[in-house]
């Protein structure tokens, strides 16, 4: 009876030990990335379309948007600095839970040389990933010496010990970025005189981002997905970052290329962007991104260019998505507060 | 590679190791050990440099094997010289011989102005040889003295010298007292692995949870004196025996702890030294085999020799037996603190090191009944706690003073930051100048809060067994106990990603 006990007891102990280190995992991960790539569970089997990519998808497509006008159940997994690399393990794990039928990929990163930026940027990507795709990524993409931060997540971010505020400590689901379903809101404006000038001219992009451009191809097809590569508006002159987009142009045209050698849709702003009648006073929050005014023209003709190409639903004759008009709301009342705020009204 | 104790991979390994340890038969557990062992002294070394605890564990075989064939021979002599000259030897090149290329160098340039009279060469010295050399050695002088029995068995020489906790950093190990220990048949018994995982995360919270914070305001200071002058070199100094503490015992702690899980108790090395009321006391506390290997090995067959021996007698003829005594003993001593002055590194900081507390010993030494004398003359309270305390304080402030020689570059620097050190700046203890120190105020006050509970533990470790009292404790206050010690180190510990980790800085000899 006492051996029993005492394996009952170490049983619990250990149990207690794997709860306080969920607790303080929870705890101490860093709040600001939170929700960041990942889809709400009850959403999951029901989001039909996936935007992917890096800050540029992230801040100009609206899903709730796409829904109003479109009917199209649609999700914003973008994030800073989100290489091919880690956008294909993304994907990968979508398809896998999901019901997925078009993934969104854009390709402003393909610049990239490495498989991802830094390790901060990968774990806006890894945080919320599910295993067994997490193991996958980190197991492919990162030396050995940095994977144990991916895994153990305290092993970055016990740090911030020092930082807890009451947020922390809350039970905190509803963030901004899930209210507009993983869009980023924002009314900043910072005007640009020109996009600049574009060049048809193509170059092979680096050898990393190629591969996992091809692998998400493949994996897409495999799955009977469908796949259409975007490139977002975005200043195409000047050097950002140390990358100049001159060169990325180049890039870019070379994924032209390959979209045309596999039969995909390449919806390259490069060659489209007059199109959006975009205020370049007031539509941008700078060289890269969108602000809410560009991001709702960029948000509707996407939505345009989806619905007359690809064979989706319209989940506002079913009813099982009602939830998404009260969400729909939800995000509208947010928007317009944020704009209020932003713009000091 | 480096193999680090504070990195969960680390933990990972000795995980595997431990389950691995008890599913083997008990009868061949030590076995296991002898092999994890091994595995252990690769991966902490370059390439080929196993080979030379190999080689050195091969001597101490051949050796005592050669002392205890040839008893009554003069032979036994010839095994002593070859397995003690062979063992220090290789000691002596692979850690001192840049040490002595270095002076002979400097001796040339200043004879014959020959810059580099002697190319030195860079020999990588196996992980933890400072202390398994002495064990080596120890254990066939003890053979030779009769007072030990040699194996017989190269593997359990073998794990003798490569055990892998204690290549670490120590204890240094005598083969009398733990071959029992080594080679006996453990059994499993979780309250002992609990216990052992107690002292290991005790350890580790010492040593990444102090230490680590202790480590980046000495080297806040220490790194730009100009701007840290005055009191501030007193804060480091205080802040580096304190880290030197944690560390070293820390590492201590988890090498014991470890070895405690395999049923393996090796002996301590610390015993609370800052409640000494002595500088002898105090190294009587402090890396206590080390200072007991020195006692044994070298002071006590020194003193037998003809020379001082002879010496002795003079003095006692010409003064008294007490005078006699205490000469030949402080050139005794000499030599002793040389050596373990020597031990620490090929570096003069070292011997100076060792000189300034040989200098203090053979002051104490001198005048301990003089001042007995006087403290009962004037009815100094010398029974009381405060007395004791003066006692501590004294011994802890020379120590203090003595190791900067240890952490500071060479004797030039540490004698140029002493004289920094008499600066008159005491504001900086209400300013907030110490939140400046390379630690947000938050780190410090923790660091702070884990110096009380250390000092809490050190006290209560004076009246009984800490582990003892935590595991007599009900369910739920055991459990917290538990709870914090597994935790504290995950969250307030410095480590992890964009931390280099730091080696325990005993883990360099």
């Amino acid at each position: 009876m006492n051996i029993k006990m005492s394996k009952i007891r170490k049983c619990v102990f250990c149990v207690v030990v794997v709860f306080v280190f969920w607790v303080f995992t929870t705890l101490l991960r860093d709040k600001s990335i939170e929700n960041l790539c990942m889809i709400p569970k009850s959403y999951e089997k029901k989001c039909d379309v996936i935007f992917v990519g890096s800050s540029t998808i992230m801040n100009d497509i609206y899903p709730l948007e796409l829904y109003h006008d479109f009917g199209i159940a649609a999700y914003n997994l973008g994030c800073g600095s989100q290489s091919m690399a880690s956008s294909y393990f993304l994907i990968k794990q979508m398809i896998r839970k999901g019901n997925i039928k078009l993934v969104v990929l854009d390709t402003f990163f393909v610049f990239l040389e490495d498989s991802y930026l830094s390790n901060e940027h990968l774990h806006y990507v890894t945080d919320k990933m599910s295993y067994p795709e997490k193991i996958e990524c980190v197991s492919e993409i990162v030396p050995l010496k940095d994977r144990l931060q991916f895994i153990n997540e305290l092993d970055i971010y016990h740090e911030r010990w020092q930082s807890l505020e009451e947020n922390d400590f809350e039970h905190h689901t509803e963030n901004a970025r899930k209210i507009a379903y993983g869009a980023k809101v924002h009314y900043y404006s910072a005007p640009i005189e020109t996009m600049g000038i574009i060049t048809e001219e193509a170059q092979k992009m680096p050898q990393t981002s190629e591969k996992y451009l091809k692998k998400i191809i493949s994996l897409c097809k495999e799955n009977n997905v469908e796949l259409l590569l975007t490139l977002m508006p975005v200043k195409y002159t000047g050097v950002f970052n140390g990358h100049d987009r001159e060169i990325s142009q180049k890039y870019w045209n070379y994924v032209g290329l390959l979209s045309e050698e596999y039969g995909l849709d390449f919806l390259n702003f490069m060659y489209h962007y007059q199109e959006l009648g975009l205020d370049l006073i007031n539509d941008s929050d700078g060289e890269s991104h969108l602000n809410a005014y560009g991001a709702l023209k960029c948000t509707h003709f996407v939505g345009e260019y989806i619905k007359k190409r690809y064979d989706l639903p319209d989940v506002r004759e079913d009813n099982s998505y009602l939830f998404m008009e009260n969400d729909y709301n939800e995000y509208v009342k947010f928007r317009e507060n944020l704009r209020n705020i932003e713009e000091g009204r | 590679m480096d193999i680090s104790l504070v990195e969960l991979q680390f933990y990972f390994a000795f995980i595997l190791s431990l389950f691995l340890y008890y599913m083997f038969p008990k009868t061949i557990r030590w076995y296991f050990l002898v092999a994890v062992s091994l595995i252990f002294l690769i991966f902490s070394s370059e390439k080929y440099v196993p080979i030379y605890t190999l080689l050195s564990a091969d001597i101490t075989f051949l050796s005592t094997i050669g002392i205890a064939k040839h008893r009554k021979s003069y032979k036994k002599k010839v095994w002593l010289y070859i397995g003690v000259i062979g063992n220090a030897t290789m000691l002596l090149v692979l850690k001192y011989l840049d040490f002595f290329l270095e002076n002979t160098n400097a001796i040339a340039r200043i004879l014959s102005g020959i810059p580099n009279l002697i190319e030195i060469p860079y020999w990588a010295a196996p992980i933890g040889i400072s202390y398994y050399t002495l064990s080596a050695i120890g254990y066939i002088v003890d053979c030779y003295w009769g007072t030990c029995e040699p194996s017989g068995n190269f593997l359990k020489d073998l794990l003798y010298i490569c055990y892998w906790p204690v290549l670490t950093s120590g204890p240094i190990l005598k083969f009398a007292d733990i071959s029992d220990q080594l080679f006996k048949e453990h059994r499993f018994d979780i309250d002992r692995i609990c216990f052992g995982i107690q002292r290991m995360l005790w350890g580790i919270i010492k040593k990444i949870v102090i230490s680590t914070r202790l480590g980046v305001i000495v080297d806040t200071i220490y790194g730009d004196t100009l701007t840290y002058d005055g009191f501030y070199i007193w804060v480091a100094a205080v802040a580096f025996i304190f880290q030197l503490y944690t560390d070293f015992s820390g590492c201590m702690d988890i090498i014991l702890g470890a070895s405690e899980c395999y049923g393996i108790i090796l002996p301590e090395n610390f015993r609370m030294p800052f409640f000494s009321k002595s500088v002898q006391e105090f190294w009587q506390r402090w890396h206590i085999t080390l200072g007991s290997w020195y006692k044994e090995y070298i002071l006590y067959p020194l003193l037998n020799t003809k020379w001082l021996m002879g010496i002795e007698r003079k003095y006692k003829k010409k003064y008294n037996r007490k005078v006699g005594r205490l000469i030949s003993s402080c050139i005794g001593m000499l030599f002793v603190w040389l050596l373990f002055g020597l031990w620490h590194g090929g570096k003069w900081k070292f011997v100076a090191m060792g000189l300034y507390f040989y200098v203090i010993l053979v002051f104490e030494t001198i005048t301990n009944d003089w001042f007995a004398a006087l403290w009962d003359k004037i009815g100094a309270p010398t029974k009381t706690w405060g007395w004791k305390l003066l006692q501590s304080l004294k011994v802890f402030v020379l120590v203090t003073i003595g190791n900067m020689f240890f952490r500071l570059q060479n004797i030039k620097v540490t004698i140029t930051t002493w004289k920094l050190g008499f600066k008159w700046n005491p504001w900086i203890f209400f300013d907030d100048s110490l939140y400046n120190l390379g630690l947000s105020r938050k780190n410090f006050n923790l660091l702070l809060i884990g110096l009380g509970i250390l000092l809490i533990v050190s006290l209560y470790k004076r009246k009984g067994n800490v582990r003892g009292m935590i595991a007599s404790q009900p369910l739920p206050v055991r459990w917290t106990i538990y709870l914090v010690l597994l935790f504290v180190p995950i969250v307030f510990g410095i480590y992890g990603s964009g931390y280099d980790a730091q080696a325990f800085i005993y883990g360099g000899f």
